[in-house]
Parts: C-alpha cells; structure tokens; sequence
C-alpha cells in the first residue's frame, strides 16, 4: 500500500473529479482497486499470482519462476524520470495499463507520479505538470504520447519517400502544432496517442518469418538488427519495431529517458521476463474460476504457454479451442452456469456468425474482395492471441473518419474533442488509400507514418485479445471504454445486426481471455 | 506415369491444343471491358457479377486470399476474359480465364459443375463511390459448392512457422556454366504491386545468390488494353517507373550478393492491346545474367 499526505490526495482527486466528473471517479476507486508496482520498489513478482479487477482476476504465470524485482531491468528506473518498464506494463493489468490504475495512481500523487512524466505522460512536454488537463489523454482514455519523426526514417537501409504531405487541422492537446515539439519544429514530429500494449505472451507475436511478407506481397519484412532475422512485424501498432530488443532500447530512450542505451545484459534480462511471461484473465466474477481441470484450453496464463503459435482460423485447430464443456455448464449455481453457456455462444459468435466485412485494407485487398462474408476470426486468426498471423496491421476504422469516434464540439455540453485530428494528402501519382481516396482525415495514421504509403494510413497492428478485462479501455486509440463499446463499434461499423444476446455473448466471451 | 500412357496423353492433348490455339475464332468469345462489380450474396459464399451492355456476367466467388481477387467495391473493375458456354451461375453468364498466373484449382462448384478459372481482373485505381451494389442472397442463386464457405476453413492450412516463406537452402548448389535468366512479374491494371506473380521475384533472388549473379536487371513495362467496345485504354504514363521503383525498393531491402549490381529501368510507352493477352504486356522482367 502506497502512502500519501492527505491534502494531496484531496487535492489530486479535486482536480480528478473537475476533469472527469464525480461519476468516473467514484468509479475508479471502488469497483477496481488495483495494486501497483511502483518502479524500483523491490521485492518479489512470484512465479504465479492473481489480481482483482472489475470482471474478476487476471493472473500472470513466469515459466522460469519468482522474479526478484530489486536490480531487474524490467523492474529498475534506468533513466532520469522515475520510471520502469514496469510503470506502463503493470502485473495487475496483464502487463498493460489500465485506466482504472492510471486514475489511481493520479488520485495517489498527482503529476508528480512518475507515469505522469511530462515527456509522454502529459499531452505535451510544454504543460504544467501538475495540472490534470495536462494529462487529459491519459486520464481520460489511458493514452500514452507517442512522437514519431516526419519524415520516416529510412527501413532496412532504404529511405522511406513518403507518398502523402500531412496537415493539423485539429490539435487540442497542443502538441502537434507546437513550435518545439511539433510538426513545424526544427526537429519535425508527429505526435499520436496510444494505449500500452502487453509485454507478455510475445512468442505469439514476435518471431522469425522469411523475407516476403504473406499479406503484403510486394514487402521485405523488417529484420531485427541484433540477430538479421526477418521478423513477423506484429508488435507496436504501427510495427515500427522488429523485435523484443529494438523495441526495449526505443522504450527505455522514449519512455525511460535513459542517458545511455541500456546493458547488452540488461536488455537481455529485459527480453527474457517478458519471452518468460504469461497473462491472461484466471477468474470471473460471475463464471467463477477459468482455469479449473477440463475446463476451456483456451483460458489462463499456463495454457498459453503449452499452446504454440498457429492459425486459428479453421475447424482443424480453432484459435481459442474448444468451450464445449460449458455448453451445457454443469455448475451448480444458476448464474454462473448461465455465463459459462453465454461465454460459449461468444466464443461461436466470435469464430463462426458472418458479417460483410467492408472497406479494410489489408484484409479485404488481399485477395477475398470487398465486401467479404465473414467472421471476426479471419482477421483475428492467430492461435490463442486473436492477433493476424501475417502481419497484422489494418484499417478497420478506429481511427480514420469517417469511422473513428470522434467527439463534436457543441455548445451544450462540455465533451470537447480530445484527440488530434490529421488531414492526409496524397501525392497524385501515389497509389490512392484503397476505400478513402487522396484526401483522408485521421486520429493516428498508424502504420503510414512509418511505410509512407498512402494506402496504410490508418492501418493498426491488431493487440492481443488476453487479459482484456484487467486493461481497459481498447484500441488504439482507447476509443473503446468498455468490451461492450468494442463490440458496438464492430455491430456499427460492419451493420453486423447482432442480438442483444449475441452482444452480450460476444462480451462475456471477451472478457474471460 | 508409364511410357505409354504419357504418349497417349500427348496424342489426345494435340489435337486439343490445335483447336485452342485456333481460337481466332474465338476472338468473338473474348470479352473485355470495366464496369462496376456487383455483389450478389447467396447461402454460402456471394458471387461476384458485372453487367456489361444489358448483360449480366458472372466472374466469380469469394475465396480463400492468394487464389482469384475478386473486386472491391468501391472501385470500378477491369475484366479480361473468355465467354464460356457453361450453365448461368448467379444469373450471369460465366466467364473463365484468358489464361492467368491464377490459382488452378477451381474455387468450387455452381449446381455439380465445377467453376472455370475465373477471369484476369483489375480494381481500377482510383476511386468511383457509384459502384456500391449490393444484391441480397436469392434462393434461385443457392446453388454454390464454394472450396471455402463464409467462415473457418476446414482443416488446419499451413501456419507460419519460423522461416516460412524464407528460401529454401538449396539442396545441391548449382554449378557452372550458369545462363541468363529472366523472371516475369505480372501485374493488374495500373498497380505496381506485382501481387500474385511476387514469387517470381523470390526466384530471382534466389537465382541471383545461387550463382553470384553480376548483375540483376529489373526493366518495367506499360501496357494498354484493347477493350471490347474498341477502344483502347492506357495505364497511367508513370506506371512503368512505380513499378519499377517498386521493385527495385523491394531487392534493396532483401539485399543482393556483394558484386551483384542492380540496374532499372522502364519503358514508359504503353505497349498497344490486342484484347488477347494484354495482361501478360502489364510486366516486368527481371533479369538475372551470371
Ligand atoms: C510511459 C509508458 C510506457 C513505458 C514506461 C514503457 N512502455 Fe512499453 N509500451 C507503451 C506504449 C504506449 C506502447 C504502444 C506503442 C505504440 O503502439 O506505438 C508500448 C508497447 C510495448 C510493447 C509492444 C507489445 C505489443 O504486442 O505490441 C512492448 C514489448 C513493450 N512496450 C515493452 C516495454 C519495455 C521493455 C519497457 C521498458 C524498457 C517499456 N515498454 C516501457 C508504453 C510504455
Ligand atoms: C477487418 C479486420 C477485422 C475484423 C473483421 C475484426 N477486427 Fe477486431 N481488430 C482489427 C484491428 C485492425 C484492430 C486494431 C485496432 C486498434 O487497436 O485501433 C482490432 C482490435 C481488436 C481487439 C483488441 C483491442 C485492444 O485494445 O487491443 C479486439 C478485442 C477485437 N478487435 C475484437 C473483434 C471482434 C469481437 C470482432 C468481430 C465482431 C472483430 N474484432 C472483427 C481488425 C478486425
């Protein structure tokens, strides 16, 4: 347990509640306490252990046993602002972040809190520290800044000519319009907002693949620079990272703000807690434990680790197996049979109920048509982890207009649009964004501001579906507050026309990875 | 296969590939032109239609990716293709394949009759926000047999494991006196993305590093196609430098044997159509000389 003077706590949560209303904050502190590892506090991550949160528990499994956090690079503050690695990827939050922490952790110490380092914890370096509204991204929708270089640096030796020129028509964070920190700046930057990502069960995301990407067919993978293998390019959202290691040395300069690269031995120790690490939601509130004897394969940390990688999208080897023995459910009470039954249609909904799938690069361009009949589990397909197993990113709306969520100003209500908002222009002789044409406006360009190619702005890699319950809110973009507003957003965007039973399933089946 | 009967094949394959190759005849058959592609669901996997002068045709199913690419809506489609005598499937006369780089195996059945290889098509490049039809399943259309229906496949497809897709160690290196080799990318109308003829590329590569190749030419063509109403329609004039930039970006990132030098070229005239094999002009050559 954390301790604090009173008055700031008053003082930090007076300000909460201003930014948020009482309504959230209420929220906040009872229904999902967390508990927080705060960077370089010592003692032990044992080898198995749980954490409550709204739905249940989430667990994390270490295959190689206990950690001692005291001296550990993942656990340690390696640079100058008070952080780990471990401030944004939080045992009790499957190794994300979630917002309930995040408004904790405010309500604790307020911007003085290491997770609220001006850097990337406020919506830009320039604001007052102290103040909540400096951090409305974070606060709000658990959001991470992220600045990237215009232009993109060049990949794999080979300069990156971008097709597209981008403007802000939108800035309300302030930063990307900024003179030292902005577009225009002498060291021009483009700032997106991001939610933390899960730094666990990563051998089903990053791995060694051969030189041709399978989905994009004119494309060298990137190689990891350590090693010269080409990777599977399906960490960070826009998978600017090839692997584990780059993307450690990226985190610790960006995040950290370390003065000197870390440890060959450091990132090292690094790579391997996070390649030993398991995380996955072990409990449910009202479908009791996920983990029993002959219950689903599919659930808890130590199933994740027996599985290995795979495609997942067919009946020979379903992604997330079988939830037959919960359909019927044998338990004995009532509502808990009844949610394990829910949780088995979910995961039917999930595999097998088609929709048009319409107007997705990278899915529906890559040979099944537009629109396609389908199911989530095409573009969600890799075993265990509902990720694409090709190189996963896409544009399935979150956050290219006109799909994106996007709050309109008016002049009844005090909602005001919070993220920023780009307008792409594509260069004539640039292939055009396959559904959205020349002239595309944007939250994130995603996986643009790395190709430079027009037809991938808006493209997203896909995150992993485990530990969903312990790290809302999701995308992206964190457009999604709760598992039930993720899949209002899919029965919107593709007019799937689900039930309130089939939504209701769908949730219950989501929240229980 | 015994002697015997692999010369009886070739007997009976003769006289079949007279009468294919005489098919100035069936220059009449062949029937190219752009429309909207339309959308028609069915109770498995939708068809994919396209009306031309009044006329309902037929190009296709949903499939699995890699095979056919069926059109996108959104977007107006070049179809270059063959009239085939078989029975209307989803209301439209079937067209087949004026020969392709496609996938070979048919993408199902429509009433017990195998569908034929489904016609060269391109997604046009830009933008037409009138070709949005969408047709709803129709009980007289419910007669497909689709390799792949709506959802999971059927059994486990091979997954990526580490090295997938990575060249192969050769099992006997090759040996000298090497020849000159030239690899043919096949593109759609108006893209530089060589998409399903990319592994030619692999093999090129590949070809390059076996022999230690002095150098390895990419040369870009354009093409127009001669359409069936007569006119011709050109591809964009810098067609042939995109795909050439294209290609040339993609062997700099895989990287070429020290001495290999990379040379590029296009050739930015659009080639003339004949309305016969005008998509075997949308090309580039790689060659590979020892
Ligand atoms: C200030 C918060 C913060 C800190 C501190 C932080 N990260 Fe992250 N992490 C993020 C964000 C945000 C992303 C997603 C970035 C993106 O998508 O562009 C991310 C993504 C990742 C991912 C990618 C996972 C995936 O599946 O895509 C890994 C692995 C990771 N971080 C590891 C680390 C390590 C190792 C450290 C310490 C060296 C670290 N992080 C420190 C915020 C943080
Ligand atoms: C066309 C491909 C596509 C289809 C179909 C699709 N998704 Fe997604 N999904 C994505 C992409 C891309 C992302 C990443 C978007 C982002 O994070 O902004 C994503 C992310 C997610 C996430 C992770 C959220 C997080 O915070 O990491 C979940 C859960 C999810 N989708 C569930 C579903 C469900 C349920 C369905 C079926 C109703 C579905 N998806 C259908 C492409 C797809």
């Amino acid at each position: 347990m954390r301790h604090y003077s009173i008055p700031a706590a008053i003082a930090a949560s007076l300000a909460l509640s201003v930014l948020l209303g009482s309504h959230a904050l209420a929220q906040a502190t009872q229904a999902d306490q967390r508990e927080w590892v705060r960077a370089g506090q010592g003692g032990v991550l044992p080898a198995e252990t749980a954490f409550n949160n709204a739905d249940g528990k989430s667990g994390i499994f270490n295959v190689k046993g206990a950690v001692d956090m005291k001296g550990h690079p993942f656990f340690e503050v390696l640079g100058t602002n008070g952080r780990a690695c471990v401030t944004c990827h939080q045992p009790s939050d499957a190794m994300g972040l979630s917002l309930a922490s995040i408004r904790q952790q405010w309500q604790s110490n307020g911007g003085k809190d290491p997770l609220f380092a001006p850097v990337d914890g406020a919506n830009c370096p320039n604001l007052p520290r102290e103040e909540a509204k400096s951090h409305s991204l974070l606060l709000n929708r658990g959001l991470i800044r992220v600045g990237l270089p215009w232009p993109p640096q060049p990949r794999n030796g080979v300069p990156t000519e971008p097709e597209f020129t981008i403007e802000v028509v939108r800035d309300p964070a302030g930063c990307n319009t900024d003179p030292v920190y902005g577009l225009t700046s002498p060291k021009p930057t483009v700032s997106v907002y991001r939610r933390p990502r899960i730094a666990a069960n990563l051998k089903f995301m990053t791995y060694e693949v051969g030189p041709f990407n399978a989905k994009r067919l004119a494309m060298i993978n990137d190689r990891d620079p350590f090693t010269g293998k080409y990777m599977s390019m399906n960490i960070m959202s826009d998978a600017r990272e090839p692997s584990l290691r780059t993307q450690a040395i990226s985190a610790a300069r960006d995040h950290l703000q370390v003065k000197d690269e870390p440890s060959a031995d450091a990132l090292d120790r690094i790579v391997n807690f996070e390649s030993q690490l398991y995380a996955a939601q072990v409990d449910s509130r009202v479908g009791g434990s996920l983990v029993e004897k002959g219950g689903p394969e599919a659930l808890g940390p130590r199933n994740l680790d027996k599985q290995e990688r795979g495609l997942g999208d067919n009946f020979g080897t379903p992604l997330f197996h079988s939830f037959a023995m919960w359909n019927p459910a044998s338990s004995e009470a009532r509502a808990q049979r009844e949610f394990r039954e829910s949780v088995a249609r979910g995961n039917d909904v999930f595999f097998k109920r088609p929709f048009y799938i319409s107007d997705t690069t990278h899915i529906n361009t890559v040979g099944m048509g537009n629109p396609m009949k389908r199911t989530c589990a095409t573009c969600h397909n890799s075993n265990m982890v509902g990720t694409d197993l090709s190189a996963g990113w896409v544009d399935v709306g979150t956050t290219n207009l006109p799909y994106a969520r996007v709050t309109l100003d008016n002049p009844w209500s005090e909602a005001k649009a919070e993220l920023p908002l780009f307008k792409i222009t594509c260069n004539a002789e640039a292939r055009p964004h396959p559904f959205l044409g020349r002239v595309i406006y944007t939250q994130d360009p995603g996986r643009a501001l790395i190709s430079g190619r027009c037809v991938d702005v808006g493209s997203i890699v896909m995150g992993q579906f485990r530990g969903l319950a312990a790290r809302a809110p999701y995308f992206s973009n964190g457009s999604a507050a709760t598992l039930r507003d993720l899949v209002d957003f899919y029965d919107r965007r593709f007019n799937i026309g689900y039930t309130t039973q089939e939504k209701e399933d769908l949730t219950n089946f989501l929240s229980v990875l | 296969m015994s002697r015997i009967s692999s010369h009886r094949l070739f007997t009976i394959a003769l006289p079949l590939a007279l009468l294919a190759g005489s098919v100035g005849a069936a220059e009449s058959q062949r029937l190219t032109f752009v429309a909207c592609p339309v959308f028609q669901d069915t109770n498995t996997v939708p068809c994919w239609l396209a009306e031309y002068q009044g006329e309902t045709y037929f190009l296709g199913i949903q499939t699995d990716s890699g095979g056919w690419t069926p059109p996108l809506q959104g977007h107006q489609v070049l179809v270059e293709s063959v009239v085939t005598a078989q029975p209307r499937v989803c209301g439209g006369i079937v067209l087949a394949s004026a020969g392709s780089v496609f996938d070979k195996r048919p993408s199902g059945k429509s009433a017990g009759v195998d569908l034929p290889q489904p016609p060269v098509i391109s997604t046009m490049r830009e933008l037409d926000s009138s070709c949005r039809t969408m047709l709803p399943e129709n009980p007289r259309y419910n007669t497909l047999e689709p390799r792949r229906g709506p959802g999971p496949g059927n059994a486990q497809i091979a997954g990526l494991q580490p090295n997938a897709g990575a060249p192969r160690a050769a099992a006997e290196p090759l040996k000298p006196p090497f020849a000159a080799k030239t690899f043919e990318l096949h593109y759609e109308f108006d893209s530089e993305l060589a998409g399903l003829t990319i592994n030619k590329l692999q093999e090129a590569l590949k070809y390059a590093d076996d022999i230690k190749a002095k150098a390895v030419e990419v040369v870009s063509h354009r093409a127009s196609v001669k359409l069936s109403n007569g006119k011709q329609l050109d591809e964009i004039p810098k067609i042939a430098e995109l795909r050439a930039k294209e290609l040339a970006n993609v062997i700099r990132m895989f990287g070429l044997p020290k001495g290999t030098e990379l040379k590029v070229r296009f050739v930015a005239d659009a080639q003339v159509g004949n309305g016969i094999d005008d998509w075997t002009r949308r090309r580039s050559d790689i060659i590979v000389t020892p």
